[in-house]
C-alpha cells in the first residue's frame, strides 16, 4: 500500500473507532443511568420503610420485655392442649410449693371476654406456700388471670389455710383473628 | 542548540558498550545485541534501569540534554555537491539527493548534513555549487536508542563518534585518518582537507592481540589479557616472554595493516582506544603500514566513561559553544513529535483515567451498594409482614398484664395494718378490686386504727366497716369490712423505688416484682 492509501486506511479506522466509541458509549451510558435511577428509587423506598418502621421499634421492645416477664410466647400456645398443660402446670406449682390441691372444676368461660376456660381450684397449705403460688401463677408461661381469691382458716389443721382460686385462661386465638391494620 | 548551565551528559553508544560521562562521573555498561544488531530486550531494560539510577544518583534534572556519539556500524557517509540554494530549498533538495545516493529512502533513514566548504560562486558558465557531507543511519537503529534515552528522561542529540574523535588530534595534516581500536572491531575515519571523506569498520580489535598472546604463550585467555594490559608496566620480567609478546604485537600490527589501504590514511594515522595505549604499538603499526605513514597515539585521560569520542564531544562542545557540526535527526517534525509525545500522552492518559474514574465513582456506588440495598429492603419488607403479629402479641400481653390483679399488694397492706391480737377469719378478693374480710379484734379502737392504716396505705379507694358485732363474752368485736382497691395503685415504698427506673422498664416489671416478705408473720399480726 502506498503512504496515501495507508493514511486513508488510518483515518477511516479512526473514524470508525470514534463512531463505535460514541455509539456504544451512549448505549452504555443510558444503561448505567437506568441502573442508577433504579438504585435511587430503591434508596428512597428503603428510607420510607425506615421512617415507617421507626415507631414500631418501641413496640417490639415492649413485646419482648413482656414475653420475658411472662416467660411466654403467645404464638407457641396450642389452643387444643392449652387448658390441660396450664392445669398441669398450676397443680405442679401448687404441689411443689407445699399446697395440697383439692377439687378442680373447669367451666367454659365467656368467649366475649376472649377467655377459653374458667377453672376453680381448692387447696390447703401454709401461708408462705399460698403467697408463693399466687406469685408463681403469673410466670408459669400460660395466659392465666386469677379472677378471685378466697382465703379461710382450716379449722382441722392449725396454721394451715384453705384457698379457693378462680383462674381464667385467655384464648390467644381470638386475638389472632382480630384484624390489625396493616403497617 | 540552547545553552545549558548544568553539566551535560555525554554518551557513546558503541558495538559492545555504552559509556556515559556527567561532570566528573563516568559509567560504562556492556551491551548485548541480537544477530541483526538490535539490542536484546533484557539488555534494553537493564540499560534503562542503570541509566536512570546513574542520573538519579547525580541529581540530573528531567529532560537533561544528552549528547550522544554513535559508533560507525551501519553509518554511511557521502559527499554531495548541490547547486547553491537557500536553506529552505536545501531542505527540499537534500532528500532527493539522499534518495539517489543511499540505498534506503530518506524516510527510512536518520540523517544529518554539514556544509564542507563555502559556496563556490558561478564561474565561466558553471552554476554556483555547495559541497555537503551527509551521514545517515537506519532510522530504526536510532529510534531504539532514542526510546531508551527518552525513557530515562533525557533529550538526546545524536552525532557520529568518529567525527568527535578527530577533534582531539593535534596539528593534523591535510590528509589523515583516525583509528579507534575497539575490542573486536576498529573504526577508521579518513579526512581530506579537514573534511571527512569516508568511514569504515575494520574486523580487527584488541581481542586479536589477546588471542595471539594466548596462542603464542599457551596460557589462558585471562592471563593473556592481564599480560597485554600490564605490558607497559614492565610486568613481564621474563625477557623471552617479552620478546614473544613483542612478536605477537608485530604480527597483529601486520594483520591490522593489511586491512587498511594506504590511501585511506593519508599522511598520518591517529590512534585511540585501549589497545592504542600499548607500548610500541604505534611504531609497530607505522612500520607495518609502511610508506612513511606516521602513527601517533592520541593522549587521553583515563577513567570510566572517558572514551576518545566522549572527550572529543566534550571538547567540541566547550570550544564551539554547544555547536555540533553534524547532528543525526530522525526527522525534524517527527523528532519533535516523538520528544513531545511521551509527556503529552502521559497527561492525556492521566486525564482520561481521571474522567473514567469520575464516571466510575458515579456508578460504582450503584454496582457496589445495590445488591446489599435490595437485600436490606427485602428483609425490611419481610419484617414488616410480621408487624401485625407483633401488634396482636403486644395487645394480648398488655391485656394480660393490665388484667392481672395485684393480690399480693392488698395482702401485704392487710398484714401491715392488722393490729396485735386481730384474727382474720375470711378473706376474699377478685380481679375487679373488691375485697371483703371478716375479722375479730379486741376493741373498736383497733377497728378504727385498722381501717385508717388501710386507707393510709394508698392501695384502697374505699374501706367500709359494714358490721361490728361484739362477741357474746364481750371480749372481742367481730367486724365485716369491704373495700375497693385502686386500679394501678402502688404502695408508697414501691412507688419510690420505681421512680429511679426508666418508665418502660418500670411498666414491664410492674407485675414481675418479687413479692414482699408477707409470708413472714408480723409480730403484731394474727393470721387466720
Amino acid at each position: 500500500m502506498s503512504p496515501r492509501e495507508k493514511r486513508t486506511v488510518r483515518l477511516a479506522s479512526t473514524a470508525i473507532a470514534i463512531y463505535l466509541v460514541i455509539f456504544f458509549g451512549w448505549s452504555g451510558w443510558k444503561h448505567l443511568e437506568a441502573k442508577r435511577s433504579e438504585y435511587q428509587r430503591l434508596l428512597i423506598e428503603a428510607q420510607a420503610l425506615k421512617r415507617e418502621l421507626q415507631p414500631y421499634e418501641n413496640k417490639v421492645l415492649l413485646t419482648q420485655k413482656l414475653k420475658e416477664a411472662f416467660r411466654m410466647d403467645p404464638h407457641k400456645l396450642s389452643r387444643t392442649t392449652l387448658v390441660a398443660e396450664a392445669s398441669a402446670a398450676i397443680q405442679q406449682a401448687a404441689g411443689s410449693g407445699g399446697i395440697q390441691v383439692g377439687p378442680i372444676r373447669e367451666s367454659p368461660a365467656r368467649s366475649s371476654a376472649k377467655e377459653l376456660v374458667s377453672m376453680q381450684l381448692e387447696g390447703v397449705g401454709p401461708v408462705p406456700a399460698v403467697i408463693t403460688l399466687l406469685h408463681r401463677l403469673e410466670t408459669l408461661g400460660y395466659p392465666l388471670i386469677v379472677d378471685s381469691v378466697q382465703i379461710n382458716p382450716d379449722a382441722t389443721k392449725p396454721g394451715m389455710i384453705k384457698i379457693n382460686l378462680t383462674i381464667v385462661i385467655l384464648d390467644f386465638d381470638q386475638w389472632k383473628n382480630e384484624v390489625v391494620p396493616h403497617v | 542548540m540552547k545553552s545549558m548551565d548544568s553539566p551535560r551528559l555525554y554518551l557513546e553508544i558503541g558495538q559492545s558498550s555504552l559509556k556515559a560521562l556527567h561532570g566528573e562521573q563516568g559509567l560504562e555498561l556492556p551491551l548485548e545485541r541480537q544477530e541483526n544488531g538490535r539490542l536484546t530486550v533484557p539488555c534494553a531494560e537493564r540499560l534503562t534501569l542503570s541509566l536512570r539510577a546513574f542520573l538519579k544518583r547525580h541529581n540530573c534534572r528531567p529532560h537533561v540534554p544528552a549528547l550522544c556519539a554513535l559508533g560507525a556500524r551501519g553509518v554511511s557517509l557521502r559527499r554531495l555537491t548541490l547547486p547553491a540554494a537557500s536553506p529552505e530549498e536545501l531542505q527540499r533538495l537534500l532528500p532527493l539527493q539522499i534518495e539517489r545516493e543511499f540505498p534506503l529512502s530518506p524516510n527510512e533513514l536518520a540523517w544529518g548534513c554539514r556544509q564542507l566548504r563555502p559556496e563556490r560562486p558561478a564561474k565561466n558558465g558553471a552554476p554556483a555549487v555547495q559541497e555537503l557531507l551527509v551521514a545517515a543511519v537506519k532510522k530504526e537503529v536510532l529510534q531504539e536508542y532514542l526510546d531508551i534515552l527518552v525513557g530515562c528522561g533525557l533529550s538526546p542529540v545524536f552525532t557520529l563518534a568518529a567525527l568527535q574523535r578527530s577533534t582531539l588530534c593535534s596539528r593534523p595534516p591535510v590528509a589523515y585518518a583516525v583509528l579507534d581500536i575497539g575490542r573486536t572491531h576498529s573504526e577508521l575515519i579518513s579526512f581530506e582537507n579537514d573534511a571527512p571523506s569516508s568511514i569504515r569498520l575494520l574486523p580487527w580489535g584488541g581481542l586479536n592481540i589477546t588471542q595471539g598472546i594466548e596462542q603464542r604463550l599457551a596460557i589462558t585467555h585471562a592471563d593473556a589479557e592481564t599480560l597485554k594490559i600490564h605490558f607497559d608496566e614492565k610486568f613481564v620480567s621474563n625477557g623471552e616472554r617479552e620478546q614473544q609478546i613483542q612478536g605477537v604485537f608485530r604480527t597483529e600490527s601486520h594483520v591490522l595493516a593489511k586491512t587498511i589501504q594506504p590511501n585511506w590514511i593519508g599522511q598520518k594515522l591517529y590512534l585511540t582506544g585501549a589497545t592504542a595505549r600499548l607500548r610500541d604499538f604505534a611504531p609497530l603499526l607505522s612500520n607495518a603500514i609502511g610508506g612513511g605513514v606516521e602513527c601517533e597515539r592520541v593522549e587521553l585521560s583515563h577513567g570510566e566513561g572517558r572514551s576518545a569520542a566522549i572527550l572529543g564531544l566534550k571538547q567540541a562542545c566547550e570550544e564551539n559553544g554547544d555547536f555540533l557540526p553534524l547532528i543525526l535527526q530522525l526527522n525534524v517534525s517527527r523528532d519533535t513529535e516523538t520528544r513531545a509525545r511521551p509527556t503529552s500522552w502521559k497527561w492525556a492518559a492521566l486525564a482520561a483515567v481521571l474522567a473514567a474514574s469520575s464516571l466510575c465513582l458515579r456508578h460504582a456506588e450503584v454496582f457496589l451498594q445495590k445488591p446489599r440495598l435490595a437485600r436490606t429492603v427485602a428483609e425490611i419488607k419481610a419484617y414488616r409482614e410480621t408487624l401485625p403479629k407483633i401488634e396482636r402479641e403486644l395487645s394480648f400481653l398488655q391485656y394480660l398484664r393490665t388484667n392481672q390483679p395485684p393480690y399480693l399488694e392488698p395482702l401485704f397492706a392487710l398484714a401491715s395494718a392488722a393490729p396485735a391480737g386481730a384474727r382474720i377469719e375470711t378473706l376474699s378478693m377478685n380481679r375487679h378490686g373488691e375485697l371483703s374480710l371478716r375479722a375479730a379484734m379486741r376493741d373498736s379502737q383497733q377497728v378504727v386504727d385498722f381501717r385508717s392504716k388501710l386507707i393510709d396505705s394508698g392501695l384502697f379507694s374505699t374501706v367500709v366497716v359494714e358490721e361490728q358485732t361484739p362477741t357474746p363474752d364481750r371480749q372481742k368485736i367481730v367486724v365485716r369490712i369491704t373495700g375497693q382497691w385502686k386500679p394501678n395503685a402502688t404502695p408508697p415504698a414501691r412507688h419510690e423505688a420505681e421512680k429511679s427506673t426508666t418508665p418502660l422498664k418500670a411498666r414491664t416489671n410492674l407485675t414481675n416484682q418479687p413479692p414482699p416478705n408477707i409470708g413472714a408473720p408480723s409480730p403484731t399480726t394474727n393470721h387466720p
